[in-house]
């Protein structure tokens, strides 16, 4: 854990938070995927990276610092309430699941996280959608989201195993 | 990743496709489908699917437009004023459990049974 007021803590969260934002942008640029309203989720590689590296507190702040941010300069406020819902859920699913391994020896599990978090952040969307839109019919939504997330879940854990321990380096080189 | 993982993983996808498969066999039932249109969680229309009914209209509420195509048995936002575009995105409803949906005008286009 490195301490909060080090310039070393300050630089690498507005590090991950710029990327975060970047990669929210990209997708606004990537077309629509099969499913309507269904994104890839490239975000959620700095999420995952993020909790497995500096923990759960610090990858809570920097989803949120992002979701704030590119709500108001990409999308429109309306979708920070299905941002947040989703992307909290997702954190805390893939917090729990973190927790049954450790951490150096994740290896490929870290897809399985990613695939769960994925799915958790699309069912926290829907919950939201239902409620905002006080219905129920929403449900028939979520299975197409599932089978999309799981397929988007592996993509990002993929990327993250491979991102993964070259990012720990850098974190760990020269600090003291 | 473990065995065990990957057949959580498998599990999921085959209760979300089976879903998917049961949703499409249901929809065959021979009981006339309606097209209900729900805006803001107050019912806005419902009007009977038929293959021989062509009309268009706009729905305009304070939160904005969507334009409803509804020919050939088959309903279709073709147009809508909203920021994301995902109602015009999606591809026109037919089957029962079809839903096209504008969360921005919290606007949702459906495929229903005679209820």
């Amino acid at each position: 854990m490195m301490n909060r007021k080090s310039p070393r803590y300050i630089s690498t969260m507005a590090m991950l938070i710029a990327v975060a934002l970047i990669l929210a942008y990209v997708e606004t640029l990537i077309p629509a995927l099969p499913i309507p309203g269904a994104k890839i989720g490239l975000p959620n590689i700095v999420a995952l990276l993020a909790l497995l590296t500096l923990g759960f507190a610090d990858a809570l702040v920097i989803l949120f610092v992002r979701a704030v941010v590119s709500s108001l300069l990409f999308t429109s406020v309306m979708s920070l309430a299905y941002s947040l819902a989703g992307g909290i859920l997702s954190l805390v699913v893939m917090f729990l699941l973190t927790r049954m391994y450790k951490k150096e020896q994740i290896g490929f599990s870290v897809l399985f996280v990613s695939v769960m978090g994925a799915v958790a952040h699309s069912t926290g969307q829907v919950l939201v959608a239902m409620f905002v839109m006080s219905t129920a019919s929403l449900l028939y939504y979520l299975p197409w989201l599932v089978v999309i997330s799981v397929i988007t879940g592996l993509f990002v854990g993929l990327v993250v195993y491979f991102v993964y321990r070259p990012f720990q380096r850098v974190l760990k080189s020269g600090a003291r | 990743m473990k065995k065990r993982e990957i057949i959580i993983i498998g599990i999921i996808l085959l209760a979300a496709v089976g879903a998917l498969v049961f949703m499409r066999l249901s929809s065959a039932s021979q009981n006339q489908l309606y097209v209900k249109i729900t805006v803001d969680g107050e019912l806005y229309d419902t009007i009977p699917l038929t293959d021989d009914l062509d009309t268009e209209f706009t729905i305009s509420t304070d939160l904005g437009e969507n334009h409803v195509v509804i020919k050939n048995g088959t309903v279709d936002v073709d147009w809508a004023d909203c920021a994301n575009q995902v109602c015009v995105n999606t591809k026109s409803a037919e089957y029962l459990h079809d839903t096209i949906v504008c969360l921005p005008h919290k606007l949702i286009v459906e495929i229903v049974d005679g209820e």
